[in-house]
């Protein structure tokens, strides 16, 4: 079990690092700029870590197949578990459901903190985005807590 | 057959083929080309009377080596003849007919049937001819319908029923004339090419006989009969003699296989694809028994496109829309065949416009072969089948051209099917057959293999062959090497290797294609134009490679090119206008916006004097800068700004700036010459300037001149400069380092320029003055207080403009009044000497007075406090502190401010502003250090009294009131008396109404009747020392102006006398009387009467309180309403004095109660003057 | 001695980089590559039409010439690797062009991960050219 914390910790400091920087200049980092740090941070981790990931995947068939990988294998890798729900409109929206997000399960439970949730899940929306970008599937990725620690991904892939 | 036709299709072997040729030499080829345009829009016929239809196709020319594999592959036959003439007259009928012949001659092996169209003759003299010789097939009745209007066929859809009976009945005519005169046979004419209406009609008619003949070709079963059949051949077996067996079974076999392969062909021209396919199917059977590889193979190539034909029918169809809508598209078959990307219109030859007449030759609702035929291949099988085919042909050296043409019709079908990857493979087949060729049927070759594979999307390997064929134009053997034709085809290459010559595409910040082969080719397209003798393409070529290739390139690459850059412009400049090429290709320019790099550019604004100032902006109100809240978001001066949007004002034939800071990143020194600025709607006249950058350095500045030529808006988009012999226009917008394209300049009509010069000297200092931005220059003096002196200021105009008004004003930290004093000139003198022309001068006065209030300032406080101590002691005996060590000069800055204008500016509404900065050095002359005022004998006058100080180092003479003097020595003080006339009621009446203090009226009163005068021998100067600033107290005040009240004192009834002594004794009393008079006007509340009486010891000593001396019967002190003073109002009381001695008695009036707390400044005091002596006797 | 080129190239088809054998025209190999794309893009279409298709990386032989052998690779990023060999060479096998291109790959996918490596940049890191080496002179 212990080699598989390192990296919430590193997520949390992360967050605490984004939101409340050590020099003082900074007064207050207003939570859409934090928020835009963590994505794009999240969007290279995406980019890189996709690059090794598919080393040994057979080329994906389409759209779907991606999104098949990125819960599947993608998630395991990072989360250790798989997204529980995959849905999609077929027309280029896809939502990824995790009912026990592990970022979020070390929050309490309730809506004490359900405001500083986002925090925790902009990284992971970067890291989606910048996996698909490097797949070549441009996107936009937003997220959403229903109850602690669940909570929905949204792609959405514009059709041109 | 030596060359392979790279146009080939499969529905080609559906088409019968006719050729069209030229006789004569009257018809210019232009007309031939659009004869034969307009004769091969006739592609489809339909067979009157017939559910079927033909198809054909035309060619120019067709040599008879083609035309002997027409056994092989029937539709390689030219089975139909036009020949197109002109004349002019009967005898040129004659020889054309003779050339018509002969050519009939030459295709007679394979010929149906041919014609002649003969234009040129007119209805009459075919009729003539028709006379002469009644076996001409003129169609008269055709000629006549020609010339009237309403038979033109163009553009009206002819009923169908009505073209056939048409067709037949000329067609019986067409018989009818063969059988009459075989020389004349199929001879048409028309009276001229552009009148020949019935020219479609003909030619279906003639196509209709051409399948007439096939058809009965088609029903002739004699490969049925399997005795005595010929042997078909193709060529190269006739003259290889190929030894076959003639005898048995076999040979009887290959007979009957390759026979029915022919019935095969003819029934596929025929419209019959179907049974076409039953004839192919037995051919193969029989062939295949035998071994004939080769004929085996065109079996099964016509297998193949008979089942293309009929799985494939739109394309035809789809074909002639698709040219339609490609109408107006050039008749470059390359655009084309790009413009229409996968489709198959690339398929039909696209240089034919699409016209009426093909639309009505392909009636709608046409039956086609869209039911299931037996046998027909699926497109699958098609591509198997061919496969099989190009085996075949492979194994023949001498089929190379049919086996080419094969691959490449398999292709176009594997186009039509989408399968782009067996299509190339198709493709490079055809590259290795190993044919024969000439150096510019290679080109062709590689011509064609390019635009298959851009027709498959292989848009690089296009251009790869595209290459190799431009490089087969000056193949290193060839001894005509085409430069021109390789420039031209390695510019259809830049699509493939996504590059645009428009340095405005180039993609910012990301590379596009593969930069090593782009600039090889850059490098090919700058050596090609080179050497086809163009060097101003050859150096666009190298600007581009230079400029948008250098991140690509390295140093020593860099230097090269601009090396051989800068030799290719040392005999022509490289210009920055688009260039044209003939093929219509526009070479835009490339400006070397990154050699130099330019970081900055800014406008500068004229220098402060030179701006030029409109009046009419001048006149606006301020934007109202304000807003209702505190903060706003908006900006309410920005968006005035952004309205106006013009940022600086120049005017015209004044010389202008803008700086720069330019980069050279090269590795080598850049010279940049005639770098000037580029401008838009407006004349600007540059004055270039040149620099030299070293390598890899900056910044450096620069200031590009420019002098604006007219009046209006002027925008400056850019600059432009010439670096290794290259002019470029560098725009802004085109800069991605600048985020404004344009900077708009208001340009003011010419203005005049003003030269001021003082006779004073310049001052060393600068003003501290805020608006100092126009000096053009200064002038300093010193001056004792009160001196005055006269300067000059020389006004000269060093422009061309007339100088027609100037106006002057003063800005200066005194107040207004005292800068005027100050400053004074004489606006009416200036006004005599304008207008100034042009490099004239005008002189102007300005007297400079050194006003001073003559005042030590620091002492003013204590100065009062000492003045009031005077006054309540009445005597002043005057004890003032000594001098101060140092009086301190004063300095007074000024500037004054000309506004002029004239000249075409001046109608513009426009001036120029430029300031003279003065600098006044006040040294200390005198100084008041003590005043004071005391009452006169005459209740009317006063006596000001001055205790003046010599500042100065010298003696000085002080002359006042009329012809008084006194000398002072330096730093000595001398008092001085000035009696003068107290402020009379009158006046102090009269100015009150303007809402002017009593205090300052009387200030004022004693200003003007003081005059002092002082007067330096050593210094040989003088002056008048001003009193106006000397702050009197308000008792003081009190004294200068007359009293409002008038009193009469009567001491035991006797009324007194200031000058005489009353004498009384002890115990005596002495009834006071006073009685008041009091101007109304003077006083708003009541006021006090008091009466004091004291003991003078005429030893300097005052016994206010002597209370054990006298006593005063009656009241001292006196309320008075207001309502009495209306009226004289009288006090009695009595005195008793107790002992001897001098009394004196005070009798005063007070406008308030005299409080102890009140301050003073609110309390006036009257006093009756003089005071009233009373000598008190024992006796 | 088996490549005689090997090329990495974008997603946005420029080269990352190209080694080819010292003694070999250089020129020459860009323009074998730069072509092969054509056929490698089509591949890479043609895949999604046709379900059946193995989805491997490998993407095979994509053309030979009358000198060469062009194999291509492709990686779900879509970055493309080519190795050239010499069609007179008969004994390299498909397997050992596979191992290869699994080596380039393998190169590849470590060379990212240089913090110092920005994607999209011509490649310039000497681990990843000495792997180049043992393929292209092995």
């Amino acid at each position: 079990m212990a080699e598989e914390v390192p990296f919430d910790f590193l997520h949390m400091e992360m967050i605490n690092f984004v939101f409340n920087p050590p020099d003082d200049s900074k007064k207050e980092v207003k939570t859409e700029e934090g928020m835009t740090t963590l994505e794009s941070l999240g969007f290279r981790v995406g980019q890189g870590l996709v690059e090794r990931l598919t080393k040994d995947c057979p080329r994906f068939k389409d759209e779907l197949d991606t999104m098949k990988f990125i819960c599947k294998d993608f998630w395991t890798s990072v989360y250790k578990k798989q997204i529980d729900n995959l849905r999609t409109n077929h027309q280029g929206v896809y939502v990824l459901q995790d009912n026990k997000f592990r970022l979020l399960t070390q929050i309490s439970i309730g809506k004490q903190y359900i405001e500083i949730a986002p925090r925790f899940l902009s990284f992971t929306c970067g890291l989606i985005r910048g996996a698909l970008s490097n797949l070549g599937i441009t996107s936009v990725v937003t997220a959403e807590v229903i109850t602690m620690p669940a909570c929905k991904f949204q792609i959405q892939i514009p059709r041109t | 057959m030596s060359v392979p036709d790279y146009s080939q299709s499969a529905e080609d072997h559906q088409c019968l083929l006719v050729v069209v040729k030229l006789i004569g030499t009257q018809i210019k080829s232009k007309s031939y080309h659009r004869l034969f345009e307009r004769i091969s829009r006739l592609q489809h016929v339909r067979i009157p009377g017939q559910q079927r239809s033909m198809w054909l196709r035309y060619r120019k020319s067709y040599t008879t080596d083609s035309n002997e594999w027409g056994d092989f592959q029937a539709h390689r036959k030219a089975m139909g003849l036009v020949c197109l003439g002109k004349c002019t007259s009967n005898s040129d009928v004659e020889a054309l007919t003779k050339d018509y012949k002969e050519m009939k001659r030459y295709y007679s092996q394979t010929l149906f049937d041919s014609r002649c169209l003969l234009f040129g003759v007119s209805a009459e003299e075919t009729d003539s001819v028709d006379d002469k010789d009644s076996g001409v097939g003129v169609d008269k009745n055709g000629v006549e319908e020609l010339l009237s209007p309403s038979s033109d066929v163009v553009g009206t859809c002819l009923d169908q029923l009505d073209t056939k009976n048409d067709s037949i009945q000329d067609e019986k005519r067409g018989m009818v004339n063969e059988a009459r005169q075989d020389s004349w046979s199929g001879v048409i004419v028309y009276p001229s090419s552009e009148h020949c209406g019935q020219l479609e009609e003909h030619l279906k008619e003639f196509a209709c006989s051409l399948f007439w003949v096939l058809e009965s070709k088609v029903l002739d079963r004699t490969y049925e009969k399997s005795d005595k059949l010929p042997l078909l051949m193709a060529p190269f077996e006739k003259s290889e003699g190929v030894t076959i067996d003639h005898e048995g079974r076999a040979f009887k076999k290959r007979c009957q296989g390759r026979l029915r392969k022919q019935m095969g062909d003819l029934n596929l021209m025929a419209g019959l694809p179907g049974e076409a396919i039953s004839h192919y199917n037995a051919a193969i059977e029989n062939l295949k028994s035998v071994n004939d590889w080769l004929w085996l193979g065109g079996a099964l190539e016509g297998l193949c496109t008979s089942s293309a034909v009929i799985l494939y029918p739109e394309p035809q169809k789809a074909g002639q829309l698709t040219r339609n809508s490609s109408f107006g598209g050039s008749g470059d078959l390359l655009m084309a065949a790009s413009q229409h990307t996968r489709r198959r219109s690339g398929f039909l030859k696209p240089n034919k416009k699409a016209g009426s007449f093909t639309s009505s030759s392909l009636p709608n609702g046409i039956d086609r072969y869209d039911y299931k035929i037996k046998n027909c291949l699926t497109p699958e099988e098609v591509i198997e089948k061919y496969k099989e085919v190009v085996l075949h042909y492979s194994k023949f050296k001498a089929a190379g051209i049919i086996e080419t043409e094969a691959s490449i019709k398999a292709t176009r079908i594997l186009i039509i099917q989408q399968k782009n990857l067996l299509a190339s493979e198709f493709l490079k087949n055809v590259l290795f057959i190993n044919l024969q060729l000439a150096d510019d049927e290679k080109i062709q070759r590689y011509c064609a293999l390019s635009q298959l594979y851009s027709q498959i999307g292989m848009e690089r390997k296009a251009a790869f062959f595209k290459r190799v064929a431009a490089m087969q134009c000056v193949a290193p053997h060839n001894p005509n090497p085409a430069w021109a034709q390789c420039y031209h085809l390695l510019l259809e290459t830049l699509k493939g290797y996504k590059l645009s010559l428009d340095p405005k595409d180039a993609p910012r910040g990301c590379s596009v294609g593969w930069p090593v082969i782009q600039i090889r080719l850059l490098h090919e397209l700058v050596v090609t134009a080179k050497r086809m003798g163009n060097t101003a393409i050859a150096i666009r070529h190298m600007q581009f490679l230079l400029h948008q290739m250098n991140q690509h390139l390295t140093d020593d690459e860099r230097k090269e090119m601009a090396v051989m850059l800068e030799s290719y412009t040392a005999k022509a400049e490289g210009g920055p206008i688009p260039l044209v090429l003939d093929s219509g290709i526009i070479l835009p320019p490339v400006p070397f916006t990154r050699l130099p790099i330019v970081r900055s550019f800014k406008l500068q604004n004229l220098a402060p004097h030179l701006k030029p100032h409109s009046k009419a902006k001048k006149n606006m109100p301020a934007p109202i800068n304000k807003s209702p809240f505190i903060y706003s978001p908006i900006q309410f001066g920005s968006i005035g700004r952004s309205k106006s949007k013009i940022e600086f004002e120049w005017a015209e034939s004044d010389v202008c700036e803008v700086t720069m800071q330019v980069y050279n990143t090269m590795p080598f020194e850049l010279k940049v010459d005639n770098m000037s600025l580029l401008s838009e709607g407006g004349q600007l006249e540059t004055f270039p300037s040149s620099l030299s950058l070293p390598a890899n350095s900056g910044p450096y500045p620069v200031n590009l001149l420019s002098c604006p030529q007219g009046a209006g808006e002027l925008k400056i988009i850019g600059y432009s400069a010439t670096v290794l012999g290259v002019r470029s226009h560098c725009r802004l917008r085109d800069l991605p380092q600048f985020k404004q394209q344009k900077h708009m300049v208001q340009v003011a009509p010419a203005l005049p320029k003003l030269q001021v010069q003082t006779s004073l000297a310049k001052s060393a200092t600068f003003t501290s003055l805020a608006d100092c931005g126009s000096i053009v220059t200064s002038g300093s003096i010193s001056l004792y207080a009160g001196e005055s002196q006269d300067c000059t200021l020389s006004l000269s105009n060093i422009s061309r403009q007339p100088i027609e008004s100037i106006e002057l004003s003063l800005d200066c930290k005194l107040s207004k009044r005292k800068a005027s004093k100050f400053f004074h000139w004489d606006n009416s003198r200036i006004m005599s000497v304008l207008p100034i022309e042009p490099e004239k001068s005008a002189v102007m006065n300005l007297c400079i007075t050194a006003v001073s209030d003559f005042l030590a300032k620091e002492k003013v406080q204590t100065d009062e406090d000492a003045s009031r101590g005077d006054l309540s002691r009445k005597n002043s005996s005057v004890s003032f502190c000594g001098p101060c060590d140092t009086y301190p000069t004063k300095t007074v800055e000024a500037i004054l401010k000309f506004e002029y204008t004239g000249g075409a500016g001046m109608v513009g509404q426009y001036y120029r502003e430029c300031s003279v900065s003065l600098h006044v050095e006040v040294l200390p002359s005198l100084l008041f250090t003590k005043w004071d005022v005391l009452p006169a004998e005459i209740p009317c006058m006063c006596y000001l009294v001055f205790d003046i100080l010599n500042t100065t180092d010298h003696e000085m003479e002080i002359y006042y009131s009329d012809s008084k003097c006194v000398i002072i020595e330096a730093d000595e003080t001398s008092r001085i008396p000035y009696q003068v006339e107290r402020c009379p009621l009158a006046k102090i009446l009269k100015l009150m109404s303007n809402d002017t203090s009593i205090d300052s009226i009387c200030r004022q009163h004693v200003a003007d009747l003081v005059d002092i005068r002082w007067q330096s021998p050593t210094l040989e100067t003088g002056g008048e020392a001003s009193i106006a600033d000397i702050p009197w107290s308000g008792s003081m005040v009190d004294m200068i102006r007359m009293s409002p009240i008038e009193w009469e004192i009567s001491l035991n009834g006797q009324v007194c006398k200031s000058t005489e002594e009353n004498s009384y004794r002890v115990g005596q009393p002495v009834i006071l009387t006073v009685s008041i008079n009091a101007y109304t006007e003077f006083f708003h509340d009541d006021i006090t009467l008091n009466i004091q009486c004291y003991q003078d010891h005429q030893n300097g000593v005052l016994d206010y309180m002597p209370m054990d001396k006298f006593s005063i019967v009656g009241s001292r002190t006196l309320q008075i309403s207001q309502a009495c003073l209306k009226e004289t109002f009288e006090h009695q009381c009595s005195l008793l004095f107790f002992c001897s001695g001098q009394f004196k008695l005070d009798v005063f009036c007070s406008s308030k109660t005299v409080q102890e707390d009140t301050s003073p400044s609110t309390i006036h005091t009257w006093k009756c003057t003089p005071v009233i002596d009373l000598g008190v006797s024992d006796d | 001695m088996a490549a005689v080129c090997v090329a990495v190239i974008s997603k946005e088809n420029y080269p990352l980089y190209i080694r080819t054998l010292p003694t070999a025209n250089e020129l020459k190999f860009h323009y074998t590559v730069h072509t092969s794309l054509d056929v490698v893009d089509e591949r890479i279409n043609s895949v999604s039409k046709n379900a059946n298709d193995l989805r491997e990386l490998y993407l095979g032989l994509l053309y030979p010439t009358e000198d060469y052998k062009v194999y291509g690779y492709v990686t779900n990023t879509k970055i493309k690797f080519i190795i050239v060999t010499e069609s007179s060479n008969t004994t390299i096998r498909d397997n050992e062009i596979r191992s290869m291109f699994r080596k380039l790959h393998n190169a590849y996918t470590d060379m990212v991960c240089n913090p110092f490596y920005v994607a999209g940049n011509s490649i310039t890191s000497k681990s990843f050219e000495k792997i180049l080496h043992t393929i292209v002179q092995e």
